[in-house]
């Protein structure tokens, strides 16, 4: 009997231990519209974030109760696009990445409307006008990206009337301007400047904010027809290519609000043109992707005043883009470790990877656009966790990873050792500095299992308030970890004062609550990647005395922190 | 007297400004001067364009260099002119949006015109017109808006039929309300209708259901869509299209095996022929960049089709993985339910490699102009558009067609009216005069594509004698073909005076023929296109420019009747 039920448990465990979930495949959830109701026939596209080439473009309808199902998709992370008419994805679904196994719900928020009559400046109606509107920033006042190669914003053309009618508007906060070109599209650009609501040059035109579902009417513009200048040079360092989207192309953003202005591609002779730029303060840059994206170039942006004259002979030259190549390697459990999730299995074509500039060099893309979140595009590692990150500047850079499901952490961040050290240098502790068209490699990236999370509310002392920009840091307690920078994190609380921590090194923290000035965003630098800083937040972490022990595995909700 | 007065913009010449960073161009000597006619009066402050329309010798083929493009506007009494400028090919077109050409259908709008050095090109007249509207609201079964979808126009022609009309340069989609508002027509009777219908051919978009075409207001059945008669500069109003009925759509599910060896064909697209009732295969190839590659077992899965007949094949012109291989046209019928387990049978085939070579000029920049050119190989056999492969020579010219079907075909560099021209083919040293009949499998090897640059012209003149071409058909191209060897033929265009260039000849004996064409090819149309195209004149090309002269005489056609 004995022997029978030992075998039988020996079984039982074997078969625990041996199977292996299979990786998931799919992604499935529902699209809900503004007011609950199901998005039934809604168009779902699904693409791959983080791979050199969209491996993966597929769509999907939404049944009668808004139900979706993306099925045979290989590991990876994925954004999901929602089209419904008259609808647009709000800006939580809009930014976020999805990874097969999740179940998800969208929503869906009213597109917004915009409609007026442009005229000329005798008050004619203008017919078949370019107007552009430009999103400016996200209802949350965050810059947005609206790409460097081409001048965009959704444009709309007036009718015969010179009543133009925008709507499926992503809520956020927009400028429109009328374009000089009249008449047909193909017709090169006359030297007109663009004129904007109501009826100005940019610098005093009038921002609208467009909430989900508003319509916003008479936005009517009297096309002044200012004189704009033409900005004109040569572009050097360019190879050769016969495919049109590898060539050059060169991209004016205005100075100030960072909004791309013209864009254009230089000739068979390297000149290049702009056309019907008004009087400003401009950043100019080129930039050729090759096909492969290893023979990549871009020069650093130039400096552009146009006071009342073309600009001539202007010279960009493309220097080779940077990148970092590595590995991800993940630590095995160690013998009697526990594992959080034995059937979890991670799959490493999930990780993205960030690179975050330090924005050392001021004459860079990284500085100009640096604070627009959506401005980096993550890279994933292929299957056996290798990744390059491409497209750098010379700059200084951090790391950083978005890490799938609940149970991993990153453990270190190292570089090969550099000439006599013995040890790796700590890539997580001092930014990478990387000179122009530098092939950086072996940076490894090692992820253990055993993460734990923290999530929970800051508190006032009793009868107080809570100011209005709160962050909540974590610390090493232990003196041993003072200078591993992966252990100190930090965040900026909601406006209900709570504040979440996943993907935590297992140990013993420090927690400190700490008002910051109302002009920092939650993207700004983390104070603990300065050695003086860290020492500062350690004294008034010890100072405040709020400990923490997260154990391997343990999902800790509710925490409540006093201010 | 009545004048119109665009006042769009400040009553100013406007010219674009000719940069100094590019290559500098002597200024030219020719001039264009007319007017712009507004509903038979002339209209001042009218903004008027000039297209040149070809690059010059050396620079990148299919490149419009749009700096060069100019605009004026008309003076007080209607005039214009353009001068300073070089030898060339125009196109002058009054931009005036809201307004139509009174001159009968202009295919692109506009005057064409070549004008040679020094020539002062006078009373080019734009006559324009206000344009009608049509403006309504499309409406789903259950009465919802239908949002950011397409309506379609057809327009009747002289003998009553009901032609596709397309319009340039304006929205034709639904806004938030389901609005649409088409203007800047042409007078005339239209029908207006929205969704999609087997005869279009392929759809535009891919979705799991699709509105069956309704005409305005509510009928499926073109015959019963009600005529919206348009005047010069009417607006027809409450246009509504209520769509009848949306339909399904269906996935196919299947495989692409090699059939020698039954192993998956991974990496390859799916192409899919629409099949007519009648058994013509119609509607082009549905683009096989929208399906994606075969998986690692070679399967496949099609969405978003219509139910009814398709061939499907393998189509790895686009994919360098496949490139190797070309597959059967497989049938497969969809009746109103998904389709599971079709079997594509896919071979290795054969290929053709050699060399690009340019005779005649050692100039680099000239000699740069081969590795833009794209080698057709183009099967004989109508039904095998699809099987054609094509290939860019690398910067030594060399190329290589792969993925080759059995069967004949040519090899045809598409060469544009100015630049290199395909003279010659050799094999083994031989000319090639009547095409490759491949063989399966075969590789073909030391194959020569010879291009000439030639410094000899033919400056010609097409003439219509005997009667008027009818509404809609126009002569758009003369077709120059190089006689006695395998050269392919290309097209250059004649402008609204019946003239045409054409350059960078090598000396030789030359075809010449009008290429008519027609947007409604009714039995009658089409017979008339076929006879003005058969009218071929040959030329010598020794040096220097050739007179040739093509004379259509549309009376010789009643008499054969």
């Amino acid at each position: 009997m004995k022997a029978f039920i030992t075998v039988f448990s020996l079984l039982l465990l074997g078969g625990i231990a041996l199977a292996q979930a299979k990786p998931e495949t799919t992604i499935s959830g529902k699209v809900l519209l503004d007011d609950g109701q199901p998005a039934s026939g809604a168009h779902l596209e699904i693409n791959s974030v983080g791979l050199r080439q969209n491996r993966r473009s597929e769509s999907v309808e939404c049944d009668e109760t808004g139900g979706f199902k993306l099925t045979g998709l290989a590991p990876g992370s994925y954004s999901i696009e929602v089209a419904a008419p008259g609808y647009v994805t709000d800006e939580a679904t809009a930014r976020r990445v999805y990874r097969p196994g999740e179940t998800v719900t969208i929503h869906l928020v009213k597109g917004g409307v915009v409609t007026g009559k442009i005229t000329d400046s005798a008050g004619e109606p203008l017919v078949n006008a370019k107007v552009k509107l430009q999103r400016l920033r996200d209802l949350n006042g965050n810059r947005v990206r609206n790409g460097d190669t081409s001048f965009l914003g959704d444009d709309f053309h007036t009718d015969d009337r010179g009543i133009y009618r925008a709507f499926g508007l992503l809520p956020g906060v927009y400028v429109v301007g009328v374009d000089g070109e009249t008449g047909e599209r193909w017709l090169g650009s006359e030297n007109e400047a663009p004129t904007y609501y109501p009826s100005t040059t940019r610098d005093a035109a009038m921002e609208l904010t467009v909430r989900p579902g508003d319509e916003h009417s008479s936005i009517d513009i009297r096309f002044r027809g200012d004189a704009g200048r033409a900005i004109s040079g040569t572009v050097t360092g360019t190879f050769e290519s016969s495919q049109p989207f590898n060539r050059p192309g060169l991209t004016l953003l205005n100075a100030a609000t960072k909004e791309p202005v013209a864009s254009s591609s230089p000739n068979q002779n390297n000149a290049f043109v702009l056309f019907g730029i008004p009087d400003g303060e401009y950043e100019l840059f080129a930039r050729q992707i090759g096909r492969r994206e290893e023979n990549s170039a871009g020069s650093l942006p130039l400096r552009v005043s146009v006071k009342g004259a073309d600009v001539t002979g202007l010279s960009l030259r493309l220097m080779p883009y940077a990148s970092i190549s590595g590995r991800v390697v993940i630590e095995s459990a160690k013998p009697g470790e526990a594992k959080c999730d034995p059937q979890a299995k991670l799959s490493v074509e999930e990780i993205l990877l960030r690179h975050k500039s330090e924005l050392r060099n001021p004459r860079t893309l990284n500085a100009l656009l640096g604070d627009i979140d959506e401005a980096i595009r993550p890279t994933a590692p292929d299957e056996k966790g290798e990744f390059t990150l491409r497209q750098l500047e010379p700059d200084a850079y951090r790391i950083e990873t978005d890490l799938p499901g609940e149970n991993w952490f990153v453990r270190s961040m190292t570089l090969p050792a550099v000439g006599a050290a013995k040890n790796k240098t700590d890539a997580a502790r001092s930014p990478i500095t990387l000179k122009a068209g530098e092939k950086l490699t072996g940076l490894e990236i090692t992820l253990a299992e055993g993460a734990a999370s923290l999530s929970g509310r800051v508190t006032p002392k009793p009868g107080g308030n809570l100011p209005s920009r709160l962050r909540v840091h974590l610390i090493p307690a232990e003196t041993t970890a003072s200078d591993d920078v992966l252990r100190y994190r930090e965040t900026v609380i909601e406006k209900n004062g709570s504040f979440e921590f996943k993907h935590l090194a297992p140990g013993k923290y420090l927690m400190l609550a700490r008002s910051s000035s109302d002009t920092e965003s939650n993207s700004q630098r983390p104070a603990a990647f300065d050695s003086t800083e860290r020492t500062k937040l350690r004294k008034e972490a010890e100072a405040a005395n709020q400990q923490l022990e997260l154990l391997p595995c343990q999902h800790v909700k509710d925490h409540v922190l006093r201010f | 007297m009545f004048k119109h007065t665009f006042s769009l913009l400040a009553l100013s010449f406007l010219l674009t400004v000719q940069l100094a960073a590019q290559t500098v161009q002597k200024p030219g000597t020719a001039s264009i001067t007319g007017r712009v006619i507004l509903k038979g009066e002339p209209a001042a402050g009218a903004s008027v364009g000039l297209q040149p329309q070809q690059t010059s010798a050396g620079g990148a083929p299919g490149f419009p260099d749009r700096s060069k493009y100019s605009r004026t506007k008309t003076d007080a009494e209607g005039r214009f002119s353009f001068s300073s400028l070089n030898a060339g090919q125009y196109r002058i077109v009054a931009l005036a949006p809201g307004f139509v050409s009174a001159d009968d259908l202009q295919l692109a709008g506009g005057k064409l015109v070549n004008l040679a050095d020094g020539e002062n090109l006078e009373n080019v007249e734009l006559r324009l017109k206000p344009g009608a509207v049509i403006t309504g609201r499309v409406t789903d079964p259950v009465g919802n808006p239908v949002v950011e979808k397409t309506v379609q126009l057809s327009k009747m022609d002289t003998r009553g039929n009901f032609v596709r009309f397309g319009v340039g340069y304006q929205s034709l989609t639904t806004d938030d309300r389901g609005v649409y508002r088409v203007h800047s027509l042409p007078a005339g009777k239209y029908k207006i209708s929205l969704g999609y219908s087997q005869q279009d051919g392929f759809r535009p978009e891919i979705s799991r259901q699709y509105y069956v075409k309704t005409f305005h207001p509510n009928v499926i059945d073109e015959k019963e869509a009600k005529i919206i008669e348009l005047r010069d500069g009417s607006e027809a109003t409450d246009i509504d299209i209520k769509i009848v009925e949306a339909k399904k759509t269906y996935d196919v599910f299947g495989r692409v095996i090699e059939a020698a060896t039954g192993q998956p064909v991974v990496g390859v697209r799916i192409g899919q022929m629409p099949v007519q009732p009648t058994g013509n295969v119609s509607g082009g190839v549905m683009t096989a960049m929208a399906s994606m590659p075969t998986d690692t077992q070679g399967d496949f899965h099609l969405q978003g089709l219509t139910s009814g007949k398709y061939l499907l094949f393998a189509d790895s012109r686009f994919d360098s993985v496949a490139a190797d291989f070309y597959s059967d046209q497989t049938p497969v019928e969809i009746n109103e339910s998904d389709v599971v387990g079709v079997e594509i049978r896919a071979h290795r085939g054969g290929s053709i490699s050699g060399v690009a070579v340019v005779e005649g000029t050692n100039d680099p920049a000239i000699l740069k102009q081969l590795t833009s050119l794209n080698l057709n190989l183009i099967y004989r056999a109508s039904n095998e558009s699809s099987s054609g492969r094509n290939a860019r020579p690398a910067a030594n010219g060399t190329f290589r067609l792969r993925g080759l079907k059995p069967g004949k075909a040519d090899i045809r560099a598409f060469t544009p009216a100015e630049g290199l021209k395909q003279i010659r083919i050799e094999h083994n040293g031989a000319p090639v005069t009547d095409g490759f009949d491949i063989q399966a499998g075969e590789n073909l090897t030391n194959v020569r594509v010879v291009f000439g640059y030639g410094t000899a012209a033919i400056r010609g003149q097409l003439k219509i004698i005997g009667g008027v071409l009818p509404e809609g058909v126009q002569v758009t191209a003369i077709t120059v073909k190089l006689l006695g060897g395998s050269a392919s033929n290309f097209n250059v265009a004649v402008d609204s005076r019946g003239q045409f260039l054409v350059k960078n000849l090598t000396a030789g004996e030359y075809e010449v023929k009008p290429f008519a064409f027609s947007m409604n090819r009714t039995p009658e149309i089409a017979a008339l296109l076929d006879q003005i195209n058969k009218t071929a004149q040959r030329v010598t090309v020794g040096s220097g420019e050739t007179p040739a002269e093509i004379t259509v005489d549309l009376s010789r056609k009643e008499n054969d009747r």
